[in-house]
């Protein structure tokens, strides 16, 4: 398996592992979930941070992501039973 | 009779194959009526070299030709199906093209990509003397491009201006970078090909890497939509020509700034890590 393709390797472990967590346990008790984020921008007006603009990053990978995710994961599974 | 025979084989090389056909028919034609007097030979002859001298035949200059003899030579029919077949793969290949552009053109567009592989030599030989010797660049702005009115409307092409980054050179640099290292795989061990290829795999790789990072960052720091891809790109694939970071028009200038510097220089150290990483992919196969 060349370079290119442990990249993606990488990239498609990353996505998993952002998608994998929990809104309740570790989300909202670190205050990266959206909502927890929302109040915080009302307070302090500030949506131009790295950290809002990671919470936005994270929650749009948590529900753009979660059935493309599922899918790709299942290709990668065969692909590497099989083959691989 | 003789004397046409012999300049049959020149006039058949002087014609396009379109021509070589409605020939063909001509000589059926005169098989065909073997007993036809002189004069009218001598005639064919001159209408041949009326023929030779004139340029190459069309479709509307054939009728005027064959129709003092009132015959449709068998050549005939085969041209109109040949410029059926013309006229058909030219519509194909316009259909394709559009459909090759539709396709490209919604990830990148081509005359963006027309833009920066617009280089002369002149521009390549001041790009690689600015990448070796950076330091004896003083200005590093990119001059604007403007319409008719003094609007500014976006860069100059590489053609006019050094600064401008470019797709030619980070393109070419790749393959010499991968052929190199083939070149000293070949010197110390032996080689096989699935060298370049997957040379040329992990440098795509770090490109891809180095320009996902910088987009997310990009995004992460609010930096804005005037670093555009192609260019990071650019600036991404100089690192094959030299060591030497090239991260300089990337710069803004905003409440952010500190942090934006320390991002700048991070991507300027990694290419350190980078490098080290191209140079070190020389060696797992040797071993």
């Amino acid at each position: 398996m060349s370079g290119i393709f442990t990249l993606l390797y990488v990239a498609l472990l990353m996505l998993n592992a952002v998608a994998i967590l929990n809104e309740e346990r570790f989300l909202a008790r670190s205050k990266f979930s959206l909502p927890a984020a929302q109040g915080h921008a009302d307070v302090y007006g500030d949506t131009e941070s790295v950290k809002s603009k990671l919470i936005n990053l994270i929650s749009a990978v948590r529900t753009l992501m979660r059935i493309p995710l599922i899918a790709i994961n299942v290709l990668v599974i065969v692909y590497e039973l099989t083959i691989g | 009779m003789a004397q046409y025979q012999g300049q049959n084989p020149p006039m058949r090389g002087a014609f396009s194959p379109v021509g070589e056909q409605q020939f063909a028919g001509y000589n059926d034609y005169n098989q065909q009526q073997p007993h036809s007097s002189r004069n009218s030979q001598q005639q064919h002859q001159q209408q041949h070299q009326q023929f030779q001298t004139a340029s190459p035949p069309n479709a509307n200059q054939q009728p005027g030709f064959d129709n003092p003899y009132g015959f449709f030579p068998p050549g005939f029919q085969n041209n109109q199906a040949a410029q059926l077949g013309m006229q058909f793969a030219g519509t194909a290949m316009n259909a394709m093209q559009e459909n090759v552009q539709q396709n490209v053109g919604r990830y990148v567009s081509l005359a963006q990509m027309k833009h920066y592989f617009d280089v002369t030599n002149i521009y390549v030989l001041a790009k690689l003397r600015l990448l070796a010797f950076p330091w004896l660049h003083k200005n590093w702005h990119r001059a604007a491009e403007r319409d008719a009115t003094g609007q500014v409307v976006g860069f100059k092409s590489p053609r006019d201006d050094t600064n401008s980054p470019d797709l030619y050179i980070p393109v070419m640099s790749l393959v010499t970078y991968v052929i190199t290292i083939g070149l000293i795989i070949g010197r110390t061990a032996d080689f096989n090909p699935e060298v370049l290829g997957y040379t040329a795999s992990s440098a795509l790789g770090i490109i891809v890497f180095e320009v996902l990072l910088v987009k997310m960052f990009c995004y992460l720091l609010n930096v804005g939509s005037e670093l555009q891809l192609l260019d990071i790109l650019a600036f991404s694939g100089y690192k094959f020509v030299t060591t030497i970071p090239d991260t300089s028009s990337a710069t803004g200038i905003n409440v952010h700034r500190k942090r934006r510097i320390h991002f700048l220089f991070i991507i300027a150290m990694m290419q350190f890590l980078y490098i080290w990483i191209l140079m070190l992919y020389k060696s797992p196969r040797t071993k």
